[in-house]
């Protein structure tokens, strides 16, 4: 019975494997759509919508991988050395002109391959329902009169918004530093932050306050947009108010800079008429995002443009250290107290207590031989997994350590071979989160 | 239509409506029990998949499906945790060495049977806060800035030493080394690349799922291989029936399951601390009013039952201030915020009175999903169970892949593979010298949380520290952090004072 299942499993391997061989034009295989911002954010959520239409376009999966972090870093980083074979389509956003200019990284947006850009939402400048401001002049008079008094927020040091009040300020002919940044994670706890009274001015997109907005804990003193926003008709631009400075930030889909041009042009052809498709405006519109679209084309020219703007800005603002960063303990500063902190109660146990293992009796050399086992199971994934995939991988991890926890050869292959499809297809299939492909795939 | 028509079996549309109600939840109750016993998926994850069918779904029957699969996720978390020790989700952190204690004594299923039930009380009581008191609670929300959180982390982090088991300073130590592992990556206050040796993967910082997976189940996987053969057998669990246990406990204990589930209520509220939050706070209050403190982290299962219970409650209240002001409690509030904009529902004080029958079903979605959670968790438990019976030699290869796969499903990255290997080893020698690894994880969750509210706080005041005492609530928080730190050591000396001069 065991062994007629065995072989059952074998020939259905074979078999599935066998499926594919040719490839009949893009795509023929499963898409990954790789997102730089975490799980539940407005650049996922807009990944996941675009997977969602792009696979009922194509007819093959696609699926969302988040590699986040590093305030964008790491997973635009991911990105630019994702495979080229246009497999792998990169969602990114504005931080890719932004990130390289503050020695972040060496990746910037020459690295990659635009596509077409989706979306864009201006930034706004937001201040307290209440605040004594009722139109831009009153809060640049303010400012004008107590330079360093007001505090803004809207995301971290360096992020879009940060450089869309400090172009603000300048544009208003005022340092960088007549307004204090205070950095947030995003535009939510910045509004949390407003509505407590710690901070005076928010700057981040209009749909983002949206809430507030209407209920009338916040308003909008201006936006940083070439014209009003259709959705938020009563505000008005910086323009409008004498202040010529637009911003906004972007996200858009591209592949890495070495995709070979014929796959580029086939890969820019789907997603363009998915992104720009009728379906994938509408939920882009009754979400609030901007909705802007640009081709291949304008988004190279967008890229290039913005990253202009964010080395100005970064070059004028944020080199070399301000005034509040002496008032403020150094990036070093928590990590040194950890680590005496460490070293002090290292000291003290040592004193205290010699060394005591806690588990008694000693190791078999069987459960030696395990340990050293598991461990070399776990390598032997992190080393053959991108190549062999994870079918074969997985498999050969079961029997390597079943077979040494003292399993039959027979009982490690079934293990193996039933277990290793079944994870393979509970992750891959039914939930739908990418594994190691390698060389099995289905 | 309001709540009376909605439960008006008569009038057919109603009837409709609440009939499709139960099949969502039905359907996501199952997904969601599978997604959170899978180790290294979340209920965010768990919801994030879902997000391509929210665009098709009507506004009710979106929501509701959320709302099942965030409480059936966070309690499915604890089958894997009490299982194999390796916990389904960051929230069944706290409690994972009590679960699992209880398991090789045999006893999975008494705990797990506190875990379900003492979680559905936690769901539906927060889902009664939310449905009497949104509005008013969400002004809490608002009284907490960075100087509060930054009370708010160090109040966590006390919780690590209260829980802490054996040596205080080992408890200690294990908390600074997490915290200091949390400073690795980019520092986003002052935009500088920390202990990341150049490496872009860990400019990221150290990812948490994997760290936890790594400290919790690898290192477990290690401990257990090393164990001469006669101290594997765990035992067979017993016969006694898993609800039965349950109901025992929260007869006894009801008044602690009423505190429980509010502390994780009020925690759920405020932005910025969730699930997990609460239920480490929540087993720390546990354990400093218990009679046998002795017996927590050993397998306990008052203190499971109350971080579990905090757990599911927070929950709701994350829904509180994500409804009232847009602002989101939690991961899973910021994507249901943005489903309720893409059915042109504008979260604010207006949803309150434009849309109530949408509130409605919110709130009905939270009673019906954590009762429902009864029948199906008790089946995932039954099924679960099992799972200890499978000999060792298939088991713990199949721990082994899924502690893989798990670290290395949530950001696909092989890095975080090598990750988990580092901190299993990590776990394995901190356990073998007596050092508990309950507190890296924590050191891990709020040490972000400590150093950025520190510092945005200093930004702020321009590099004062008055302000974490002078304003109210921060003040408050502040001396309760500081009195539960010095009162301990106070009579620690004075103890140890007397007994020196008694001897």
């Amino acid at each position: 019975m065991l062994r007629e299942t065995f072989y059952f499993l074998v020939a259905a391997l074979v078999l599935l494997n066998g499926c594919e061989n040719e490839e009949p034009g893009y795509p023929s295989r499963p898409i990954s759509v790789l997102c730089p911002w975490a799980v539940g954010g407005g650049t996922d959520t807009c990944s996941r919508i675009f997977a969602a239409e792009l696979e009922r376009e194509t007819g093959v999966p696609v699926n969302v991988i988040n590699r986040i972090g590093g305030g964008g870093v790491t997973g635009h980083s991911a990105g630019a050395r994702a495979n080229p074979d246009g497999y792998t389509v990169l969602t990114i956003t504005t931080e890719i002109t932004m990130m390289h200019w503050r020695g972040l990284t060496d990746v910037s947006y020459r690295d990659y391959t635009p596509l077409c850009l989706f979306n864009r939402d201006a930034a706004a400048l937001i201040v307290r329902g209440d605040a004594p401001w009722k139109n831009l002049k009153e809060l640049r008079d303010h400012i004008e009169s107590h330079p360093g008094e007001l505090r803004a927020s809207g995301t971290a040091l360096g992020g879009i918004w940060h450089l869309g009040c400090i172009g603000a300020l300048l544009a208003m002919d005022f340092s960088s530093d007549f307004v204090v940044w205070v950095p947030s994670h995003g535009a939510a706890p910045a509004m949390q932050e407003l509505l407590s009274g710690g901070i005076h001015i928010v700057c981040c997109s209009l749909p983002e306050a949206r809430s507030l907005l209407e209920s009338g804990d916040a308003k909008a003193l201006g936006v940083m947009a070439e014209e009003r926003v259709a959705q938020f008709p009563d505000v008005p631009t910086l323009r409008e108010q004498g202040v010529d400075w637009t911003l906004g930030g972007w996200r858009g889909f591209a592949l890495p800079r070495s995709a070979p041009p014929e796959v580029a042009a086939k890969v820019r052809e789907v997603v363009s008429r998915v992104a720009g498709g009728e379906s994938f405006q509408e939920f882009l519109r009754t979400s609030g995002f901007g909705v802007s679209f640009e081709d291949a084309d304008a988004f190279a020219n967008t890229l290039e443009r913005d990253d202009r703007t964010s080395g100005r800005l970064i070059e004028k603002s944020l080199k070399g250290p301000s005034d509040e960063d002496q008032k403020v303990p150094g990036p070093w500063f928590f990590p040194l107290v950890l680590a005496s902190g460490l070293v002090l109660l290292g000291f003290g146990l040592a004193s205290t207590t010699r060394g005591e293992e806690l588990e008694r009796g000693a190791p078999t050399r069987q459960g030696k031989g395990v340990f050293v086992a598991v461990l070399t199971a776990v390598i032997l994934y992190v080393v053959l997994a991108q190549g062999l995939g994870f079918l074969v991988t997985a498999a050969l991890i079961l029997f390597l350590l079943s077979k040494t926890l003292g399993a039959s050869v027979r009982a490690s292959v079934i293990l193996a071979v039933t277990v290793s499809p079944a994870i393979y297809l509970l992750f891959s299939k039914v939930l739908r989160v990418p594994l190691p492909e390698g060389i099995i795939s289905w | 239509m309001n709540l009376e028509n909605l439960l008006d079996f008569s009038n057919p549309e109603s009837f409709a409506t609440l009939l499709r109600i139960v099949v969502v939840v039905l359907v996501a109750a199952a997904y969601g029990l599978f997604v959170g016993a899978i180790p290294g998926l979340t209920a965010t994850m768990a919801v994030a998949l879902v997000i391509p069918f929210t665009f098709f779904l009507d506004p009710i029957s979106a929501l509701a499906a959320i709302v099942t699969l965030e409480a059936t996720a966070i309690f499915a978390g604890d089958i894997p945790s009490t299982l194999v020790r390796i916990p389904g989700t960051p929230s069944s952190a706290a409690y994972t060495d009590d679960a699992y204690a209880l398991t090789e004594r045999g006893e999975a299923g008494r705990s797990l049977g506190v875990s379900l039930l003492f979680s559905v009380f936690g769901g539906i009581f927060g889902g009664l806060v939310l449905m009497m008191a949104a509005p008013a609670l969400a002004k809490i929300a608002v009284l907490f800035t960075t100087y509060e959180y930054f009370w708010l982390a160090i109040l966590g982090l006390s919780s690590a030493a209260i829980v802490a088991r054996g040596s205080l300073m080992k408890g200690l130590f294990s908390l600074l080394l997490g915290l200091l592992i949390s400073t690795v990556g980019l520092d986003e206050v002052h935009g500088l690349a920390r202990i990341t040796f150049g490496v872009s993967d860990l400019a990221g910082g150290i990812n948490f799922i994997p760290a936890m997976i790594g400290l919790f189940g690898l290192s477990e996987v290690l401990r257990n291989v090393l164990r001469p053969e006669a101290v594997h057998g765990r035992r067979q669990s017993t016969s006694e029936s898993i609800l039965g246990a349950g109901f025992r406990l929260m007869k006894k204990r009801f008044a602690h399951m009423l505190r429980s589930s509010g502390v994780g209520t009020l925690i759920g509220i405020l932005p910025g601390a969730g699930a997990d939050i609460a239920a480490w706070v929540s087993f720390a209050v546990s354990k400093k009013i218990s009679k046998r403190p002795e017996k927590y982290g050993k397998g306990s299962l008052e203190g499971i039952g109350d971080a579990t219970a905090a757990n599911n409650s927070a929950l709701a209240g994350a829904w509180v201030p994500a409804l009232v002001f847009g602002i989101p409690g939690d991961s899973v509030t910021a994507i249901v915020i943005g489903v309720l904009i893409m059915k042109g529902l504008q979260p604010g004080p207006a949803i309150f009175e434009k849309t109530p029958e949408i509130l409605y079903a919110v709130y009905a979605t939270f009673i019906l999903a954590n009762l429902f959670l009864i029948p199906l968790g008790y089946l995932a438990i039954r099924l679960g169970r099992h799972i200890v019976r499978v000999p060792r030699r298939f088991l713990l290869p199949t721990i082994v892949v899924f502690c893989v796969v798990g670290s290395y499903a949530i950001n696909n990255s092989i890095f975080d593979v090598g990750l988990m290997l580092g901190m299993g080893l990590l776990g394995f020698g901190l356990e073998r010298y007596g050092f508990p690894v309950g507190p890296v994880v924590l050191g891990i969750v709020l040490g972000p949380m400590v150093e950025k509210n520190l510092m945005f706080s200093l930004i702020k005041s321009g590099g004062h520290y008055g302000e974490f005492f002078t304003r109210p609530v921060a003040g408050v928080l502040g001396v309760v952090t500081i009195l539960l730190w010095v009162t301990p050591l106070v009579i620690r000396l004075r103890r140890r004072g007397s007994s020196r001069a008694s001897s």
